[in-house]
């Protein structure tokens, strides 16, 4: 909404590092050199003794706790205890008088290491006899529905796998004419939101205030609140906007160590990252997946097998959710026969979070590549053989799950139109020495069944409306979103209604802002909260007006009743209530708790013109069209933001991202200079977003979600159109200038 | 041993403040800490994402690694000091009017580029622009919303 935007290019919007609390420290990170050491011990009478230094903390603090956290499994330890299991993981940190202070101090710890063998890639930790990151037996965390049966295998690295099958992929490979198979991987890269991870703590007695960068208070609050044993209602924990998350900051990551600083400083400490440490905290998982496609002569999808590992570094995280069958099962395309394998595989690496899409990137790789590696063999078009196997908008394609609900083969049609149509000043063809290539790619989501969103709308004495809800603000526009709800139920003019920002004191249970959940549940939860209060308003307003209800109908618009002839301003039915004096509220609580019926499917379709230059290796993206399941746009403007940021986010993990470790485990392009994001210079020439505006949704006014959806299925659609252009199949990512260079030359040597 | 101060004049949004720092301080922490100014942003602190942008006599340095020593006797503009009083400048206009923004990290910084662009360059292209922001990264927008409202913003202040 333009208040906040007219904060946010004023200066005046506050993120959790702005916020100054009187009497605050600053705190500083002794980080593990080691990818996997044994800690001998930890000297610190030396940094205590720097001056202005208030607290060390150390392992040996966190006796009385219990110091592990993590939403699949308790495996994360707010320090390292018995070992270091990544570089980079916090073995010891400083509260003091401001960061130079603290920084200094961190140079005055003594720890004495053993270093372990250690296993730094998923080939490493699978191989037999591979040392382990946890040999301690892993406890699961309990809290997520979705999370209760997790399966490590002992005695290896691997903390979770499952299976799922439909059909038989036996008799099915069988069946088909043609089995293509192939290895596809996916380096590490990193989420990198501007606002890197920081955490404000004041833990006085039982009573703990958080202020932290986090897409999850809720989460968060349950976490500290099992690990310092306080009653979770004597957590408190506030989110002001946040610069950004992509999934990097849900789930919990410095919160408690801020907290244990602060408990033991007892003054409130502040721990603000910058991006080299983000980069030391989260990462997207490594991936490799060995899949296979049988299919028949004509183009007809029979069987499709993978079997895939995600290496979720030093600690599981968010990793075992990516290896559950649920979305797994999710496809675009007709496959009778279908085998799941996933695997969640520890390394001595950093640690996960779930990036932007969630598990629809990871599958969609090997699937849309594997596609169009099909139509070249069988000398098909890619789209033809989309549009051929593409489900059907009321098309069942596993037990228990709702169809797409969308007309994917319009969608592809669309596309490929709008890859046809040349740009106003396209050259008429390539510059020499330069190639073109088209690609398509269909990506599909789903957001979570059961997940729990609720509201407290408040209506004033003058009309207004405050919006309780514990939505996080990351750019998305959920604050513009959600008071158009609401505004569409209450016909209340939009600069009268107020949104909060999240505080667990104060604003109603909200599971997570992620997932792209939030205009469908926070939706629903809003529309049924205000359907109370328009109930109750028009129940005052018939028995203060002698209106009848079944005479006359009531409705509200511009922040007027209207009804039996009458005219009232919404806010005398609440002074009504007053006494007739301008006090008081009408308000209404709603959950949204979570059923099938409230879960979107998001499917995107990507169609990328890309220009390649063979001199330097370079890939331009000419065009990208990205066609977005988005069911209604509550904010057209703002929709069209989330389509083309969330392509331009995935972009660089097409073309230019890698985070790249050496044999010994250390991370060594862990900062902006040399890891490459997107920039001015990498935009596409063109963008077109399409909004598909089906009414299909789940959400107020049959809208769906969209925070992800431009980032789904970006990577095939690149590799796809490169391949196009110069007839290389790259299985793994980034498809860097020198990459390119190095197989057009292998190319022209072989 | 004790802590060392150097006394410092500087000239920042209009207004003139004695401070006093130590020689290792950054301007990035000086203005965030110190003046309370904190719409400039910590992010890469390596000097490329350009979140910490503010205009020294008119040029755009990052703040994150610029010495505040080396501030003494500048005029220092920070994005609060961009708008007069409840009149925003054209390039804050743009930016609201034509979706320059999304999370809001990025732009103080990205405003504050364009600002020494278009005092240098009026009537810049499209190519112009990029080039010449391309020492400010966005992690939301995809950076064409941020183009259009520097174009719409160079339009509007050209007489």
């Amino acid at each position: 909404m333009e208040r906040d935007t007219a904060s946010k290019v004023t200066g005046q919007a506050q993120y959790t590092a702005d916020l100054a609390i009187p009497g605050m420290l600053r705190a500083s990170v002794l980080r593990s050199p080691y990818p996997h050491a044994r800690i001998l011990s930890i000297e610190t009478t030396k940094a205590e003794a720097v001056p202005g230094v208030y607290a060390v903390l150390t392992r040996d603090d966190l006796q009385g706790i219990s110091p592990f956290y993590g939403l699949a499994y308790k495996d994360q330890p707010i320090l390292a205890m018995d070992k270091a299991r990544y570089v980079g993981e916090p073995v010891a940190a400083v509260a003091a008088i401001d960061e130079a202070t603290a920084l200094e101090a961190l140079d005055h710890l003594e720890v004495h290491y053993e270093p372990l063998p250690a296993v730094v890639n998923l080939e490493e930790a699978l191989s037999p006899g591979a040392p382990l990151v946890h040999e301690e037996e892993l406890h699961k965390a309990g809290f997520y529905y979705d999370l209760k049966d997790l399966q490590p295998v002992p005695n290896t690295n691997i903390c979770h796998h499952s299976m799922f099958e439909k059909g038989d992929v036996t008799r099915g490979m069988a069946e088909a004419d043609r089995v293509i198979e192939n290895t596809f991987t996916l380096p590490s890269v990193n989420h990198y939101p501007l606002e890197p991870l920081v955490t404000t703590a004041d833990f006085q007695g039982d009573y703990l205030k958080i202020w932290s960068a986090t897409q999850a208070p809720f989460h968060v609050r349950q976490e500290l609140a099992a690990i310092f044993g306080l009653p979770m209602s004597r957590v408190r924990v506030m989110v002001p906007f946040l610069g950004g998350g992509f999934g990097g900051k849900t789930y919990t990551h410095i919160e408690p160590l801020t907290a244990a600083l602060a408990r033991k400083a007892q003054r409130p400490v502040q721990l603000a990252f910058n991006a080299e440490e983000t980069f030391r905290t989260i990462c997207r998982c490594a991936f490799r997946c060995h899949a296979r496609t049988g299919v028949k002569a004509d183009g007809t999808l029979v069987a499709w097998d993978i079997e895939f590992f995600l290496d979720c570094g030093a600690y599981a995280a968010h990793a075992p959710r990516l290896a559950n069958p649920g979305p797994l099962w999710l496809t675009p395309y007709r496959f009778p026969h279908m085998r799941v394998r996933a695997n969640a595989v520890y390394t001595n690496t950093v640690p996960n979070a779930v990036l932007r899409g969630a598990p629809a990137p990871f599958m969609g790789w090997p699937r849309e590549s594997q596609m169009d590696i099909i139509a070249r063999e069988l000398g098909t078009d890619p789209v033809e053989l989309r549009l051929k196997n593409a489900l059907g908008p009321e098309e069942v394609f596993a037990p228990g799950w709702e169809p797409l609900h969308f007309d994917l083969p319009a969608g592809l049609r669309e596309i490929t139109q709008a890859l046809e149509k040349p740009a106003p000043d396209e050259a008429a063809g390539p510059a020499p020495g330069k190639k073109r290539g088209k690609g398509v790619a269909c990506g599909v989501e789903t957001t979570p069944a059961a997940s729990v969103s609720s509201v407290v709308l408040s209506l004033a004495a003058d009309g207004s409306l405050r919006i309780n809800a514990s939505v996080v603000e990351m750019g998305q526009g959920a604050r513009d979103v959600l008071p158009r709800i609401a505004a569409e139920e209450l016909g209340i003019p939009l600069e009268r209604i107020t949104v909060t920002h999240p505080d667990t004191e104060v604003t109603p249970y909200e599971q997570i802002t992620s997932a792209s959940r939030t205009t469908t549940r926070v939706g629903r939860a809003i529309e049924h909260a205000a359907q109370r209060i328009r109930a109750e308003v028009t129940t005052s307003f018939c028995e203060l007006y002698e209106v009848d209800p079944a005479q006359s109908e009531v409705s509200l618009s511009d922040g007027y009743v209207h009804g039996g002839g009458q005219t009232v301003p919404l806010g005398e039915i609440v002074t009504a209530r007053y006494q007739g004096m301008p006090g008081g509220e009408i308000v209404a609580y709603a959950p949204d708790p979570g059923s099938e019926s409230g879960s979107a499917t998001h499917v995107a379709v990507a169609g990328v013109e890309v220009e390649i230059d063979q001199e330097t290796g370079e890939v331009q993206v000419l065009k990208f069209a990205s066609s977005l399941s988005v069911g209604k746009a509550i904010n057209e403007s703002a929709a069209h933001g989330q389509n083309e940021g969330g392509v331009a986010y995935a972009l660089g993990h097409a073309l230019t991202e890698e985070m790249v470790y050496n044999d010994d485990g250390q991370l060594i392009n862990g900062n902006l200079m040399e890891y490459r994001v997107p920039s001015f210079a990498n935009m596409p020439e063109e963008f077109v977003s399409i909004l598909v505006e089906d009414r299909g949704g789940p959400g107020p006014g049959g809208s769906r979600g969209i925070g992800e959806a431009g980032a789904l299925i970006v990577m095939p659609a690149i590799a796809n159109a490169v391949h196009d252009a110069v007839g290389l199949r790259f299985m793994e990512t980034p498809l860097t200038p020198q990459r390119i260079l190095e197989r057009l030359a292998d190319r022209t040597e072989g | 041993m004790p802590r060392q101060y150097l006394a410092l004049r500087v000239e920042v949004n209009g207004q003139t403040q004695d401070i006093e720092v130590e020689s290792h301080e950054m301007l990035l922490d000086v203005l965030r800490d110190r003046l309370n100014l904190t719409g400039a942003k910590k992010s890469c602190d390596v000097q490329v994402c350009g979140a910490c942008t503010v205009l020294v006599n008119g040029k755009a340095v990052s703040a994150c690694n610029y010495l505040a020593v080396d501030a003494d006797g500048k005029n220092i503009l920070t994005i609060e000091g961009l708008a007069s009083g409840d009149e925003l400048h054209p390039l804050q206009e743009a930016f609201i009017q034509h979706g320059g923004l999304q999370c809001g990290f990025c732009t103080s910084g990205m405003i504050l580029s364009a600002k020494a662009l278009l005092d240098e360059n009026p009537n810049p292209s499209r190519s112009e622009v990029k080039a010449y922001l391309s020492g400010n990264i966005c992690r939301c927008t995809g950076y064409r919303t941020i183009v259009n409202s520097v174009l719409a913003a160079a339009e509007q202040l050209r007489p």
